[in-house]
């Protein structure tokens, strides 16, 4: 349990550094905020609707705990933040649906993975990824509709001047 | 049906709809109001420093309440189940930011000394949870007590003031030195 806690520390670690790579299509303050947005609703979606079930449930321990918030909170929410990256692109059209489902279902991949692992538990008779699945798209789709929403807003206020910001 | 209610909505709903759900309802409705104030009657926050903000105490509230209230750690439990329920929902996506982003506002509008600010709000958030813990039972508390949700009020303050001290200057960089416009 602590090696996978501290590879996921290394990955999360990497991975907010992978941040600073992201500048080059979205601006410094638009990172900040799609990040924290990502993370929240990547933490309360899987928490808030798993813990109620007996589906799948975080083993109560210390490590899987911090492993799970890591996981949740900075791993998935950056992993987000390059299939934004991808979708502002002028790569093809099918490159960017690749990688929107290929973020839904590395979710679902890295979630059987832990419960494999036993960061997490499932209780119930059988799991159901098919739910998980809807929730990453709920997740994605938000995620994809602020980045669009954001740049008005951010423009009207002068915080972006303009496109040359990205 | 009844499978679809018993599986899906049954264990989000309460155990009993009491005074504490009825408590969370009632401070639902004012908060809702008073951020609807902020934002749309007498907006003094730019945007900008509202979206950031709500992150901010969203993501205070996520960590911080999962932190405390789950396991291993489950120092209190939140109204009637140990684990989430609807009425969660509604604490902790509008009631707890909410009134952070309210407190904000007053800093903003107010400019009052920031100390000041950080006792007076801390004061309030204390009081308001001695009245939700001893009149309507929000909380369980198990190996937790009044005086730590104190402490955790203080420093949640002292974090978001600091936190829209470092934004409104950011924010003025970008902006060449003026103070962006709350249009």
């Amino acid at each position: 349990m602590a090696i996978i806690f501290f590879m996921l520390l290394i990955l999360s670690t990497l991975s907010l550094l992978s941040l600073w790579s992201l500048k080059k299509r979205f601006d410094p303050f638009e990172i900040f905020i799609l990040f924290m947005f990502s993370s929240y609703w990547c933490q309360n979606f899987f928490y808030m609707l798993s813990s109620p079930y007996q589906r799948l449930r975080v083993v109560e321990e210390h490590l899987p705990f911090w492993s799970v918030r890591l996981q949740y909170g900075i791993i998935f929410p950056v992993l987000i933040m390059w299939v934004l990256f991808v979708l502002r692109s002028s790569h093809r059209l099918s490159l960017k649906i690749l990688s929107c489902f290929a973020w839904v279902a590395g979710g679902v991949f890295i979630e059987k993975l832990l419960l494999l692992v036993g960061v997490l538990v499932s209780k119930s008779k059988s799991w159901y990824p098919s739910i998980d699945f809807v929730l990453a798209m709920i997740v994605l789709y938000c995620c994809i509709y602020v980045m669009e929403k954001l740049p008005p807003i951010l423009r009207r206020e002068m915080v972006l001047r303009n496109d040359g910001d990205l | 049906m009844m499978e679809i209610y018993e599986k899906a909505i049954k264990p989000l709903l309460p155990k009993h709809f009491d005074e504490n759900e009825w408590y969370i309802i009632a401070i639902s409705l004012i908060v809702g109001v008073a951020v609807y104030y902020i934002t749309v009657k007498n907006r003094k926050l730019t945007w900008s420093e509202i979206i950031c903000i709500s992150l901010f105490d969203l993501q205070l509230t996520t960590i911080g309440d999962y932190f405390l209230a789950m396991p291993p750690y489950d120092f209190y439990d939140t109204i009637d189940n140990g684990s989430g329920e609807i009425m969660d929902i509604f604490l902790q996506n509008l009631v707890y930011p909410g009134t952070l982003l309210f407190f904000m506002h007053v800093y903003k509008s107010k400019k009052p000394q920031k100390w000041f600010f950080i006792i007076l709000c801390t004061s309030i958030l204390g009081l308001l949870e001695l009245i939700s813990v001893s009149i309507f039972h929000l909380f369980t508390y198990k190996t937790w007590s009044i005086y730590y949700s104190v402490l955790f009020y203080c420093f949640v303050m002292i974090v978001n003031v600091l936190f829209y001290e470092k934004l409104t200057t950011y924010l003025k960089k970008r902006n060449g030195g003026d103070s962006p416009p709350a249009r």
